[in-house]
């Protein structure tokens, strides 16, 4: 894989993840050959006069892809954040491209301390009602959200929408529909989000 | 919160000690009346701890004192906590130095922008070495990357 | 994904320029090769490249073949006789009209034409999708097809839309028994939709 293909991958794995409500399999291997390939061009930029052309360029194509690969992480730890109690409980089942290992532990840090924060405010109540229920401060992605997507191929089978509902996708295609349709498709990249 | 707390406890007590026949209905009114306020405090806490956690972003992992000020003591160490685990992250992705990911928050322009000044900061190094001196209305040509921390804080603002 | 995000993605695209230097290497750029320089001789360069040297003065853009008032009218005349969207020339259109009539006006031929026919554009595209925004809320559809809708376009309906779907599915999920307040609720929306357009 060349590194223009990894960056159109990375481009294209930033912008769905942007535009999908939950959080979706991870690309650290995209990530990681992508800021080798930026800490080389680092090193190599650095040997040329900072007026030389191919420097002035050189530079500006880092600072997007800096961007590309922190919007993306950014947006990734956010959701993480938000969605912290159901992703501990579903992260199991998912399996475990869900989260790189770094964020797998981040998410174990962040929500131990959230929980322990608020925690400490319960101890002031009553001993009665001050249990804390985990379920209860669960956020969770909301999949029935509609999203607009392009489909990359031609989907085989007719894909239902609700209870009698179907819709065909053919490649190239786009449409608006609720995310859990979807869902599958998006994660194994067959569709992008718009 | 302390308030709260012991409006609870009379709460509590005063179902304890019934006279009227309808013990069970004055008990789960009671009982749902408290999970509720629990419930609001819990989200009052939660709301905190989630504007914080954008203060981390803007402000970086030094609150400002009129901010902190208004923080209790559990928030600050949360605060600290969040900070420490964000930072143990970025640490460890993208290579030795790790990544700074609270850096470029929107697309990247022209790679330089014009800045002016709105404090007297003093000096301050650039990527390249240079070091140059920022005081109150001086002008600098700098690189975004560099800047953008310091516009979020107040000190420089951009020059259109 | 805001209108900045996806100027972004619209800097990626490539554009033609004639260089004013010459510069014989090869710059080889992660997205792909750039170079090399022959002053004069026109090569192909991403937008934002082309955004930079051009405000260095050090080259002159082509505008894409489809920049062009004539063929511009002519897209708009197709969109007005099409019920759907007809297909863009770019995906990034509006985005790449903006940026390089804001850095290059003075290269283009026509550039206010341009600028007005490209509006003209997009303000019938966008009066056509919320048109159709509107209908499909009241069909009480759960998906549309929406070929050829550009992702600026999609960004701009995508607050209206997908607030109401997202309204409408949450309330039928709630009880079958309150078709007659979703009714009060596309009465309302009315409203809301005709304030906001």
């Amino acid at each position: 894989m060349t590194a223009q293909m990894v960056l159109a991958e990375l481009q294209e794995a930033w912008a769905n993840e942007r535009l999908a409500p939950e959080l979706l399999p991870h690309k650290s291997e995209l990530v990681e050959v992508m800021m080798e390939q930026v800490e080389q061009m680092e090193a190599n930029v650095k040997q040329l006069a900072t007026t030389d052309l191919r420097s002035i360029v050189h530079r500006q194509e880092l600072e997007r892809i800096r961007y590309l690969v922190r919007s993306y992480l950014r947006t990734r730890l956010s959701k993480i954040e938000q969605h912290c109690l159901h992703l501990v409980r579903s992260a199991g089942s998912a399996g475990g491209d869900l989260l790189s290992p770094q964020e797998a532990v981040y998410l174990r840090e962040y929500t131990a301390n959230a929980v322990s924060h608020l925690k400490v405010l319960l101890d002031n109540l009553p001993r009665q009602i001050a249990n804390f229920n985990v379920q209860e401060m669960e956020s969770e992605p909301e999949l029935e959200t509609h999203v607009f997507v392009r489909s990359k191929v031609d989907v085989q089978e007719a894909l239902m929408v609700g209870q009698d509902d179907e819709v065909n996708i053919q490649e190239g295609s786009q449409f608006v529909l609720p995310y859990s349709v979807v869902q599958q498709l998006v994660r194994s990249s067959k569709v992008i989000l718009l | 919160m302390r308030e709260m707390s012991q409006f609870i406890e009379e709460a509590m007590s005063s179902t304890y000690h019934p006279v009227t026949n309808n013990f069970m209905m004055g008990v789960r009114c009671r009982q749902a009346a408290l999970e509720r306020n629990k419930r609001c405090l819990l989200a009052y806490q939660w709301n905190r701890m989630e504007r914080l956690r954008k203060m981390r972003w803007e402000f970086g992992s030094i609150l400002p004192p009129d901010i902190k000020s208004n923080l209790s003591d559990a928030e600050v160490g949360w605060f600290n906590k969040y900070s420490k685990c964000l930072a143990t992250y970025m640490k460890s992705i993208g290579g030795q130095n790790g990544l700074n990911i609270t850096q470029d928050m929107k697309p990247p322009k022209d790679l330089y922008i014009e800045v002016r000044c709105l404090t007297d900061y003093g000096k301050l190094e650039l990527e390249d070495g240079e070091v140059i001196v920022l005081y109150k209305n001086s002008q600098h040509l700098m690189p975004r990357s560099h800047c953008e921390h310091l516009i979020r804080q107040g000190i420089l603002e951009q020059v259109d | 994904m805001d209108p900045d995000e996806i100027e972004f993605l619209a800097e990626q695209e490539w554009v033609t320029v004639v260089p004013k230097f010459s510069d014989p290497r090869v710059v080889h750029l992660i997205c792909g090769e750039v170079g090399p320089f022959r002053a004069g001789l026109p090569l192909s360069v991403p937008i934002w490249v082309a955004l930079d040297l051009r405000r260095r003065h050090k080259c002159k853009v082509i505008p894409p073949d489809w920049m062009d008032v004539e063929i511009l009218e002519g897209l708009l005349e197709a969109e007005k006789n099409s019920t759907y969207f007809t297909k863009m020339p770019s995906e990034h259109y509006m985005g790449i009209v903006h940026l390089l009539l804001g850095v290059a006006a003075e290269d283009i031929k026509d550039a206010n034409l341009i600028r007005t026919a490209v509006k003209d554009l997009w303000d019938l595209r966008v009066a056509k999708a919320r048109t159709s925004a509107d209908n499909f809320i009241r069909r009480g559809g759960r998906f549309a097809g929406v070929n050829h809708m550009t992702r600026l376009e999609i960004a701009t309906l995508r607050p209206l839309l997908t607030d109401a779907l997202d309204t409408i599915h949450f309330l039928g999920s709630v009880s079958a028994g309150t078709l007659s307040f979703l009714k009060f609720l596309f009465i309302k929306m009315d409203i809301c939709l005709s304030v906001y357009l």
